[in-house]
């Protein structure tokens, strides 16, 4: 038996002999006899049908449903970019999508559809995106994330394609056949990936391939086509670029090869480091646009690359640059990927280990952070590993460590401005403001181009209640680096404090974090919400920052501050709310607030032991809780007795403590690259 | 009846299939409106008109009150077409999508002929209805409840009346069965068909009560017009409607509303369907 099927029209066609009978796709057990005339009104303009010989019935509602998956993956994608849809049709095609892409043959031909044009202008890519968020919808997220990367290399191959003159088909029609076929036979899409793959496009490898497609070798003068087309895909194809390291790459490249005919492959070694760079672009655009996949497929197939082609050191220094420029964005969770495949591939590079043991100490893994400091330290780190270690030791709350750590390098004398300032934030943690203080100027006074220095002597001081001058010092930050939003952050803090809110405000970054800082500045924009009345705002900023932050301690900051936020509003649910946030709220430094706010929440609502656990684990409590708001928490919650002071008193001093938190600045110190 | 006719304004004669007088190049009415205004098409369907209401008057008062309802529903009624689902997903993404005519689509190489007797009668006919015009007609039917005929596709589209109601005729019933049966050979163009079995929309009552009349008794009931009207046989041949001819192009402007006829059980379509529903809202369609 023969048949004739279409996925768009739904609808299979079986040809046994003289006999015809057709079936639908949404009920293929109803079998309806046909005439030839039926053919046209089955199929209408259908563009996909297809002739399948010698199958029987069960094999044609198989590829029926194929086809038809096929067909509706390609609207079902066309609805999730069209933003003039409503979301909830959107995110309905979403679902549907990832499942029909589960089939290996649905993505096959979707992509093939998809990579044939670049998207237009008003296709939704970031929308459709947002709606595969929190890795609800992985397969999708990873078929649009390629989709996207792959951009700049589908519209390279469509200029290529339109350049092609159309004599070359033998006329309009026979190009517009040829470019149908390439299309549906995935040509576009293999052409746009190898154009992606720098020095490693196997651009004769394509053409072969498609010329063994019967498809395609049908099509008139089909070899010189593919070879026009794919030509400026070719390695000589490349302008030459010279960039810094391509004496590094050339030396690399001739030791390994040997230096016979060097002269002639200098030409070569450019224009492959000219790719390889090419390919570090877009992994980094890739990254600023969060297109993680798009990222990781690229890498890989820099780093196996290299890894065939120089030293694998060479590949662990790719792997550590990126990870840095994922740092640099805030990319946590990527840095540490990258940084772990370089130990991977160098298991005693110092550089690798220090960057190593830097992403787990963002990713807050501090006692692995902790080991991979001493192991880069093993390795010959030096200054930068044992700095690491007390940056570590901070982080943990072993504040005695920390400075003994700091104390060591400076004893060695090897200590630079990051020692002195980690020394400096490591007193000021302490509450020795004095001392810190004293740190700061002297790091000032020998790092005076440390903008990390100055910016931590203003926080001394605002810890300190000199308000005033902190505000002047962070003025004097701020006249050289005008845009340096931590400096922007702590100003505002002390705004905040001085109850200027408006003027807070304008400081702020806007309303859509995406830096560690933005994150810090839009907890503080939460706190002018609290401090002004506007709870529920509040509470939705606070909301916000647990759900999407995605960097561990910052998200904690969140929950502490959501907590106190349920508890202004004070009913019973939103007690167990904020019990609930602090649950989540595991970071050594954070926990003295968060003990506060339990015992507080747990006082409230009844839970005496646990208030009474909470009060005991203030006992050490840092220098920036006042002893008066948890003697007022203590009388209230357990000994039962009349409060001495009111409930805004109390909601207030324990914002405060935010305020006037060191740790949470000292987070963009440790967050971020240095300044 | 003459193809040629003489232009309004300069009145020098021109074929009607030009949309402009080849002499002082204003606009010319419709081939296929033209040749439904034809003095001796009116008469003829004049005359089967006043024999099916005397034919029905004969039957008794009931039955011509009944063909009388009939008629008025029945000048009422709108065009709809029956498309696959994916041309109206085409036609809705923009109004720069056009609805094209069969020899358009194979012009473009869109669709190519099946080779079935139906495609090798098609141009013969069309030909001989729409001389030299031919590629200017779409197909629709007249329907009162906008439902269509499935067997051209699960969506029925009806368009809108002022869009079309001054470039649309009707005819008696699938063009190319009529051709099948009436067709005379000879070199008399006048006489290859009957007349009196097209008429212009505003006529179109007119022609369903000469073809439907007979089939209306003191016991029809409305809501049996429908069906009367417009009905699917067991094969495409077999269907019985009154077909509609209009001339010139068509977007997503021309349409009224969209529906379809059975549910889907497919998540993708009912998705679709829904995305369709909004895209056609802003194009004033409604769906359902």
């Amino acid at each position: 038996m023969d048949a004739i099927i279409s996925g768009r029209a739904g609808v299979a066609l079986l040809v046994e002999g003289e006999v015809l009978s057709s079936f639908d796709v949404e009920d293929p057990a109803t079998l309806l006899p046909r005439q030839p005339a039926d053919l046209r009104l089955l199929f209408g303009e259908a563009p996909d049908v297809q002739f399948l010989e010698h199958v029987d019935r069960a094999e044609a509602a198989r590829q029926l449903d194929l086809a038809f998956n096929q067909a509706s993956a390609l609207d079902l994608a066309l609805i999730l970019f069209d933003p003039e849809l409503t979301g909830d049709v959107r995110d309905d095609a979403a679902v549907e999508l990832e499942r029909l892409l589960s089939d290996p043959p649905v993505v096959e031909y979707l992509e093939n559809i998809l990579y044939g044009r670049t998207l237009p202008a008003a296709s939704d890519i970031a929308g459709a995106l947002l709606r595969c968020a929190g890795g609800r919808l992985p397969k999708l997220s990873v078929t649009l994330q390629l989709l996207e990367g792959y951009q700049p290399s589908i519209r390279a191959v469509c200029v290529a394609w339109d350049a092609l003159p159309t004599t070359l088909f033998g006329g309009d029609e026979e190009k517009t056949e040829f470019q149908r076929t390439a299309v549906r036979e995935g040509l576009f899409r293999k052409l746009a990936v190898e154009a992606a793959s720098g020095p490693r496009a196997h651009v004769d490898e394509f053409i072969l391939r498609a010329r063994l497609n019967p498809s395609v070798a049908s099509l008139k003068n089909d070899r010189e086509v593919l070879q026009q087309w794919a030509s400026p895909f070719r390695l000589h194809a490349t302008v030459p670029r010279v960039t810094h390291e391509v004496d590094d790459f050339l030396e690399e490249s001739s030791q390994r090869r040997g230096r016979r005919h060097a002269r002639r492959r200098r030409g070569t070694a450019e224009e492959e480091l000219n790719k390889v760079q090419r390919q570090i672009d877009l992994i980094v655009e890739a990254m600023q646009q969060r297109n993680f996949a798009f990222a990781r497929k690229i890498t890989n197939q820099v780093i196996d690359y290299q890894l065939e082609t120089t030293r694998p050191i060479n590949a662990a220094k790719t792997l550590c640059n990126l990870a840095t420029e994922a740092k640099a964005l805030g990319i946590y969770s990527l840095q540490l990927e990258l940084t772990e495949r370089a130990i991977q591939i160098v298991p005693d590079d110092d550089w690798s280990w220090t960057q190593y043991a830097d992403a787990l100490l963002k990713m807050h893994r501090l006692a692995d952070a902790l080991k991979a400091y001493e192991q880069a330290e093993s390795f010959g780190a030096g200054v930068i590993a044992k700095n690491g270690r007390a940056e570590v030791l901070k982080a943990m709350g072993r504040l005695d460590e920390a400075l003994a750590a700091y104390d060591a390098v400076l004893v060695d004398n090897i200590g630079d401005a990051f020692t002195k300032t980690g020394r400096a934030e490591t007193l000021r943690a302490m509450g020795r403001l004095h001392d810190a203080l004293t740190a700061y100027d002297s790091a000032v006074a020998e790092h005076p181009e440390s903008a990390v220095a100055k910016r931590g002597r203003a926080e001394v001081l605002k810890a300190m209640g000199r308000l005033d001058e902190a505000l002047a010092a962070y003025d004097a930050v701020l006249a050289n680096n005008p845009n340096d939003s931590i400096t922007k952050n702590g100003r505002s803090c002390v705004l905040i404090a001085l109850r200027l809110y408006d003027e807070a405000l304008q400081l702020l970054p806007d309303e859509n974090p995406a830096t560690l800082n933005d994150w810090i500045g839009y907890h503080m924009r939460g706190m002018i919400m609290l401090r002004t009345g506007k709870i529920e705002e509040a509470i939705e900023i606070f909301e916000r920052g647990v759900r999407e932050d995605p960097i561990p301690s910052s998200k904690e900051y969140f929950r502490n501050a959501l907590a106190v936020a349920c508890l202004r509003r004070g009913g019973r649910e939103d007690l167990e709310r904020a019990g609930n946030a602090l649950e989540g709220v595991t970071a050594p430094l954070l926990q003295p607030q968060a003990n506060v706010l339990r015992l507080h929440a747990f006082g409230a609502s009844g839970k005496d032991a646990l208030a009474v656990t909470a009060h005991e684990k203030l006992r050490d409590k840092p220098w920036f809780i006042p002893d008066e708001l948890v003697a007022e928490l203590h009388r209230r919650y357990i000994l039962k007795e009349e409060p001495r002071h009111d409930d805004d008193w109390v909601f207030e001093k324990e914002e405060d403590t935010f305020l006037f938190d060191p740790n949470q600045q000292m987070l963009s110190y440790t967050f971020l690259p240095a300044a | 009846m003459s193809q040629i006719r003489p232009c309004g304004y300069c009145g020098h004669d021109f074929h009607i299939s030009k949309p402009h007088c080849p002499h002082c190049a204003r606009p010319a009415l419709y081939g296929n409106v033209v040749t439904a205004e034809d003095r001796e098409e009116v008469a003829a369907l004049e005359r089967r008109y006043e024999a099916a209401k005397l034919a029905a008057r004969s039957r008794g008062a009931e039955a011509l009150r009944a063909v009388e309802s009939f008629e008025a529903e029945v000048s009422n009624t709108r065009a709809v077409i029956a498309r696959p689902a994916g041309e109206l997903q085409r036609l809705s993404t923009s109004d720069r999508e056009g609805y094209a005519s069969f020899y358009e689509l194979i012009e473009a190489g869109i669709r190519f002929p099946s080779g079935n007797k139906w495609d090798a009668l098609r141009p013969a006919a069309d030909e001989t209805l729409f001389p030299y015009y031919k590629d200017k007609i779409r197909f629709a039917a007249l329907t009162l409840d906008g439902k269509g005929l499935p067997g051209y596709g699960e969506c029925f589209i009806v368009l809108r009346t002022e869009m079309i109601e001054h470039r649309a005729s009707a005819f008696e019933e699938n063009s190319l069965l009529f051709f099948s049966k009436h067709f005379k050979t000879g070199i008399d163009e006048e006489t290859r068909l009957p007349r009196g079995y097209r008429a212009t929309w505003g006529e179109r009552g007119k022609l369903c009560v000469a073809k439907l009349a007979g089939g209306i008794d003191g016991a029809t009931t409305p809501d049996a017009y429908s069906g009367l009207l417009l009905r699917q046989g067991p094969r495409p041949e077999e269907d019985d409607f009154v077909e509609v001819h209009v001339w010139g192009p068509m977007t997503i402007r021309t349409v009224e509303r969209v529906s379809f006829n059975k549910p889907t059980s497919r998540t993708a379509r009912e998705i679709t369907n829904r995305a369709n529903k909004q895209r056609l809202a802003k194009f004033g369609v409604t769906f359902g």
